[in-house]
């Protein structure tokens, strides 16, 4: 299990309403691109540059940066949703991404029915989710809660289900935005329980955050970021 | 696991093969959307049955005598028309929406795009088995009877389905990338509508424009489906048109992907 970046480079294409229509692609074609923006492109962000990570089994690797450092848009490379403009990255293990736990809830749907359809999204079988349910049910204390539309859920009690169905299969690699932290007191301190040993079990996990005392409390290695670059790293993880 | 920019054709045949494969995530993500579509109506998805029988029943008799055709031989053809219409141009309007609607899920986990494309159709397809029982009924009250030529229903259906698939994944990249594609989209399909022979019928035009019918690849998608149930075997000219166009457009298709797989998400 590992992962491996080399000179990975991301840019997003900052399309404005002239770039999105066909129209005025096609007009542009047709006169020869006289226009001087659209010889150019559309304009761009350097997201990531020339980021060189390796991390391997058994390694908890914090992402620490200010807001638009590139924490978020690095674990999406990871996850596989941005395809580097330039370089490679080679990934061995199987990634659980946790970037928004609120993936995928249907407001109009059911306790039950969000469930399953969160589990489709963390890679788990419909004959596996069976064995799930109870346990999800029994932790997120919604009880008959789960048979009626989340739409009528209080926003901490969307918040239990999502977490407990985020947590309830074992990751071998982790990504997670921000640490996850829900309820009242006592559920509180349940989650957190839950979480850690969760995170515990997992292969490797790669945690974004704001926070240094979380970072160096959960983490062994901090990787900081800075305008998309990696400003300071320990050795063996910028090779 | 590795990719690399720009991407390859293999990315793009593993996006196809990976979606037929996970078959369970686009049939109950199909399901999820018809439940939650229906959840707040007392009669559930029995409500796209009633709205098609209405139309069928108001439409009937009325064009039926424009057109002065018995009702015996009006009615059934409308019927149909509308039905399978109705699951062609459903998809390619919904196609329009196929990845930006669900933009957050492709922003978090890598799946494969295709898995949207089939959501679409399969959903479009319980539509259609809700539609479909309208057809009994009216052969029970026009006395009308099937023969053994139901059975190519089947290829037909499979024919038209993997057509959907590759347009459904050109529309669906097209409209991602350029946002004003899907009044397009819809507009054109609007159109289509009175150009395809669902209402009227080919023999109806004059035998020197009949051939302008029939330049209409969705009028032969529509008598693949349609033309079984009549009773009648659809002419070898239109399984032929509507394989090659699966053919070549898989080709057509397979290319475009491996060219924009990878940047789809980047545009949404």
């Amino acid at each position: 299990m590992y992962i491996r970046l080399n000179n990975v480079s991301v840019r997003f294409p900052i399309y404005d309403a002239k770039q999105r229509s066909f129209k005025q692609t096609m007009l542009n074609v047709a006169t020869g691109g006289r226009i001087l923006e659209s010889r150019h492109g559309p304009a761009e962000v350097e997201a990531l540059r020339d980021i060189n990570l390796d991390i391997r089994e058994g390694e908890r690797v914090a992402l620490l940066g200010h807001n638009g450092s590139g924490k978020t848009t690095l674990l999406r490379v990871l996850a596989g949703v941005y395809t580097p403009v330039q370089g490679v990255i080679s990934v061995r293990g199987k990634i659980t991404s946790l970037l928004d736990s609120m993936l995928g809830m249907d407001g109009d749907a059911t306790g039950f029915e969000n469930i399953r359809l969160r589990a489709l999204f963390l890679g788990i079988k419909p004959n596996a989710i069976n064995r799930l349910i109870d346990d999800i049910a029994e932790f997120s204390e919604l009880g008959d809660f789960l048979n009626i539309p989340v739409r009528a859920y209080s926003s901490g009690m969307v918040l239990r289900l999502a977490f407990a169905i985020s947590t309830s299969v074992q990751p071998e690699i982790l990504l997670m935005d921000e640490w996850m932290s829900v309820g009242d007191e006592r559920f509180k301190q349940k989650a957190a329980e839950r979480l850690e040993s969760f995170v515990n079990d997992a292969g490797i996990l790669v945690m974004a955050t704001h926070d240094l005392e979380l970072a160096h409390r959960i983490c062994d290695k901090v990787v900081r970021l800075e305008h998309g670059r990696i400003v300071e790293a320990p050795e063996s993880t910028v090779h | 696991m590795k990719w690399c920019f720009p991407v390859n054709l293999s990315e793009a045949i593993v996006d196809i093969t990976a979606a037929f494969r996970d078959r369970y995530f686009w049939t109950a993500l199909g399901w999820q959307d018809i439940r939650t579509r229906y959840r707040r109506s007392a009669l559930g998805p029995l409500w796209i049955t009633i709205s098609t029988a209405v139309t069928v029943a108001a439409m009937g008799p009325l064009y039926g005598a424009l057109f002065a055709r018995s009702p015996a031989e009006f009615i059934p053809h409308l019927a149909l028309g509308l039905i399978f219409w109705a699951f062609i141009a459903g998809s390619i309007n919904e196609f329009c929406d196929a990845f930006s609607g669900s933009a957050h899920y492709l922003k978090q986990v890598k799946l494969p795009l295709t898995v949207f494309v089939l959501r679409v159709i399969y959903r479009q397809f319980i539509i259609l088995c809700h539609n479909v029982f309208i057809y009994p009924v009216v052969m029970v009250l026009l006395g009308k009877s099937i023969n053994a030529n139901l059975l190519l229903l089947f290829p037909g259906l499979l024919l038209v389905s993997l057509n959907l698939l590759w347009i459904g994944l050109v529309v669906a990249i097209f409209c991602t990338r350029y946002r004003d594609m899907h009044p397009v989209v819809n507009s054109v399909m609007s159109l289509m509508f009175f150009i395809t022979p669902i209402v009227w019928q080919v023999d109806q035009l004059p035998a020197d424009r009949a051939h302008l019918a029939h330049l209409n690849p969705l009028t032969i998608l529509l008598e693949l489906m349609r033309q079984p149930i009549l009773g009648i075997a659809p002419p070898l000219m239109y399984w032929v048109v509507a394989l090659v166009a699966v053919v070549a457009g898989s080709f057509f298709t397979i290319g475009l992907l491996a060219r924009f797989r990878h940047r789809v998400t980047y545009w949404l």
